[in-house]
């Protein structure tokens, strides 16, 4: 009975409006020469996330409030952002697990467009530039190319990355070299070396092992942290580099 | 509002990055300033008196800060080879981390010892 009725109360905490504070780092090209820190005050739920805080501000109080979301639902990684000095999600962040006080700005080591929009187009090349695709000659006929069991878990992991960026841009050293392809690049590169239907192994590695690749590494682990869909980023590029290091024929 | 710049609030592996980084400059530094006491050799008096100076407490307190800054970035260096070539490590990683910032400190603690002691009672 009582463990039910502390269920009912938490439920009901749940829906308590709550008074949200946000900090957010605001830029408009074609007015400001640099960002500045504008704040908001909006009621919520703890339930609610913090894309519905930032909805909330565009919609009732600063319609010129930028920042990117599609599914809304963590799939489509439209919406990485710093939230209280961490790269996150803002749609699976919920008001209960951020806190009523936010301070939200801007992914670093990518060029802001305006306010939370950066320019995405250096890290899409960067995922480009790994062939991030099936490369096979042999024709498999009217079948599967089929894979085992275990072959198909070696690069499981790395099969969840959605290129929400908030690991690459996480990366101190992805902050200061624009040359680094980064951790999201080297997760996608990983997905296709550790695939035993893949041909085009000896290549990538190759691409890895350029100055550009996987020994700008310094293991600082952000980007692990950052990952909102749980990839062990860190141990994939220290597979990636150990791969160079043994497995090259 | 006036808080223009913030920090990013990374974990343990990201301030261990950034005090390798710092530690790995230090060390430069002093190596740079090494070779510069040792280059006044072919005048005796000179370097006689330069490593005198050594002798006051702040650069003894500044040697204890140098034998810190090398044993940081000698077993921090450890633990990234670690990472990098077995791949169990990985897992431990914040808690070998830990172990290794504090043999630096113990190691430090004992050194700095025997550096600023001769300050108190004397070299001879």
């Amino acid at each position: 009975m009582e463990t039910a009725e502390a269920g009912a109360q938490a439920q009901d905490a749940m829906m308590q409006e709550v008074e949200v504070h946000l900090r957010i780092k605001r830029f408009d090209p074609d007015v400001d020469k640099r960002p500045h820190w504008e704040e908001y005050f909006v009621k919520l739920k703890p339930s609610d996330t913090v894309l519905t805080a930032l909805h909330t501000v565009k919609w009732t109080i600063d319609g010129t409030l930028s920042f990117r979301r599609s599914c809304a639902h963590g799939v489509c990684g439209s919406d990485a952002m710093m939230i209280n000095g961490v790269n996150r999600l803002g749609c699976v962040n919920l008001i209960s697990d951020v806190g009523t006080s936010l301070v939200i700005e801007p992914v670093r080591g990518l060029p802001v467009i305006k306010d939370l929009v950066v320019d995405m187009e250096p890290f899409f090349a960067q995922y480009r530039s790994v062939m991030p695709y099936l490369i096979n000659a042999d024709d498999p006929g009217y079948t599967e190319r089929r894979q085992s069991p275990e072959d198909r878990a070696r690069f499981d992991d790395t099969t969840k990355c959605i290129l929400c960026g908030a690991c690459s841009t996480s990366c101190p050293v992805y902050w200061a070299n624009d040359q680094y392809v980064g951790p999201a690049a080297i997760v996608n590169a990983h997905r296709f070396i550790f695939d035993s239907r893949d041909q085009a192994r000896a290549e990538r590695l190759e691409i890895m092992n350029q100055k550009s690749g996987v020994w700008r590494c310094r293991t600082a682990f952000n980007c692990t942290d950052a990952c909102p869909r749980g990839i062990k980023v860190t141990e994939a590029i220290e597979e990636v580099k150990r791969a160079i290091l043994y497995d090259r024929s | 509002m006036s808080k223009s710049s913030t920090i990013y609030k990374g974990k343990t592996g990201q301030w261990a990055f950034i005090l390798h980084r710092v530690t790995g400059f230090l060390v430069f530094l002093f190596i740079l300033l090494h070779i510069i006491d040792v280059s006044t050799l072919n005048d005796p008096t000179v370097y006689n008196a330069i490593h005198q100076l050594y002798g006051n407490i702040f650069l003894r307190l500044f040697e204890v800060g140098l034998l810190f800054a090398l044993l940081y970035h000698a077993l921090n260096g450890l633990r990234v080879i670690m990472i990098d070539l077995w791949p169990g490590v990985i897992k431990n990683e914040k808690a070998l981390f830990q172990f290794m910032l504090s043999l630096a400190i113990v190691l430090t603690l004992v050194g700095g010892y025997f550096i600023v002691k001769p300050f108190f009672v004397g070299v001879h």
